[in-house]
């Protein structure tokens, strides 16, 4: 093995990490800015409650630990409705299948927020094997996903994704409410 | 394929809605527990504040989603490893099935399943997204768990109950696994 053939293969391999590497700070951004816009939309969706003062909405700031972009803080949002308290969490940007979660907790059970690919449903991918003899797909050829948008996600066992609009939020703190 | 002995299936691996059934119980059961409603609540709550009883609920209800996750991806593993098995038994002629195939030749039941199995479905499918990268990822949560936490994790990524599942109904409802039975 010649020099010029370690020299190239170094230089590959550096290269190609280069490529690979994730932006943290780019990530972290991009999931405050998402975050403030579903926290535009709940207090949007509640206007009317809010200016009525049936119900309040206040942000408290929560601090986040996760791996690679390290601690960090957003706010969380609390819902005070007569005696009840609905708190909105955010639960960080670095999941499986999301770019994003929320948990919103009443005193009778959770609903998550997801942060997923605008034209999701679902939980589902496409796997095809492959035919024989067929070239691995190049990796630029594999969508990036552009368009996110949060959804209401149903519980296990049956996760499907559902339009966030002001209707089924009002039905999912009805649900954590009175269960 | 002879010399390695053909391994007999209990069919007793758990689906993904028993598993949630019981997670539902299990947690519906400790909110319960630690509710006003608990009949002995002022027997075993006493002297303690509404905070700390919180408090011991999430604790709580934080181990019960690690230990039916954990449940989960063994259900996964259960999953690939009848697939790999059945591939090999049935003789298939698929790109896949001939990469396990050849990995069975060598290692039989043994194979690994990050590094032999994961690794040829990989490279011998065409999937939307990273499904095999989060898969694995998901195994190292699955290690961690199963061999008694005792490291600190470099996970990347930040695993409850609700993200194993997540996973586990991508792969369940992806994948074409071939089952148990014939």
């Amino acid at each position: 093995m010649t020099n010029q053939s370690f020299d190239d293969f170094v230089n590959q391999r550096s290269k190609a990490s280069e490529k690979n590497k994730i932006d943290w700070d780019a990530k972290l951004k991009d999931w405050k800015r998402y975050l403030s816009i579903f926290h535009g939309k709940v207090e949007e969706f509640l206007k009317s409650y809010i200016e009525s003062e049936k119900l309040t909405v206040t942000k408290r700031g929560i601090g986040l630990r996760e791996e690679y972009i390290g601690s960090y803080e957003v706010d969380a949002l609390d819902i005070f409705l007569g005696d009840t308290k609905i708190t909105l969490t955010p639960i960080g940007t670095n999941l499986i299948g999301a770019k994003g979660r929320v948990d919103m907790k009443g005193p009778r059970g959770t609903v998550k927020f997801v942060l997923v690919p605008k034209d999701s449903s679902g939980p589902r991918i496409s796997v095809q094997v492959r035919i024989q003899g067929e070239e691995a797909p190049a990796k630029e050829e594999i969508k990036l996903i552009t368009d996110w948008e949060w959804k209401i996600s149903t519980p296990p066992p049956r996760i499907n994704y559902i339009e966030l609009e002001e209707e089924s939020f009002k039905t999912a703190l009805m649900e954590v409410v009175n269960g | 394929m002879a010399k390695h002995k053909r391994v007999s299936f209990s069919e007793q691996n758990l689906v993904l809605d028993e598993i949630d059934q019981y997670y539902r119980n299990v947690e519906a059961s400790t909110r319960f527990y630690f509710s006003l409603f608990n009949p002995i609540a002022n027997e075993v709550f006493a002297g303690r504040t509404e905070v700390e009883i919180e408090y011991e609920l999430g604790i709580i209800s934080e181990e019960n989603e690690r230990l039916v996750a954990l449940n989960l991806l063994a259900s996964v593993e259960a999953a690939f490893r009848v697939d790999y098995l059945q591939r090999c038994y049935r003789r298939k002629k698929d790109s896949l099935s001939l990469a396990l195939r050849t990995i069975h030749d060598t290692k039989g039941s043994h194979a690994s399943l990050e590094d032999d199995i994961f690794t040829a479905w990989k490279d011998n499918t065409i999937s939307s997204n990273s499904i095999v990268s989060d898969l694995k990822g998901a195994f190292k949560y699955r290690h961690w768990l199963a061999h008694g936490r005792y490291w600190e994790p470099k996970l990347g990524r930040k695993y409850d109950y609700f993200s194993v599942f997540t996973l586990a109904q991508t792969v369940f409802s992806s994948f074409s696994f071939e089952g148990a039975n014939a």
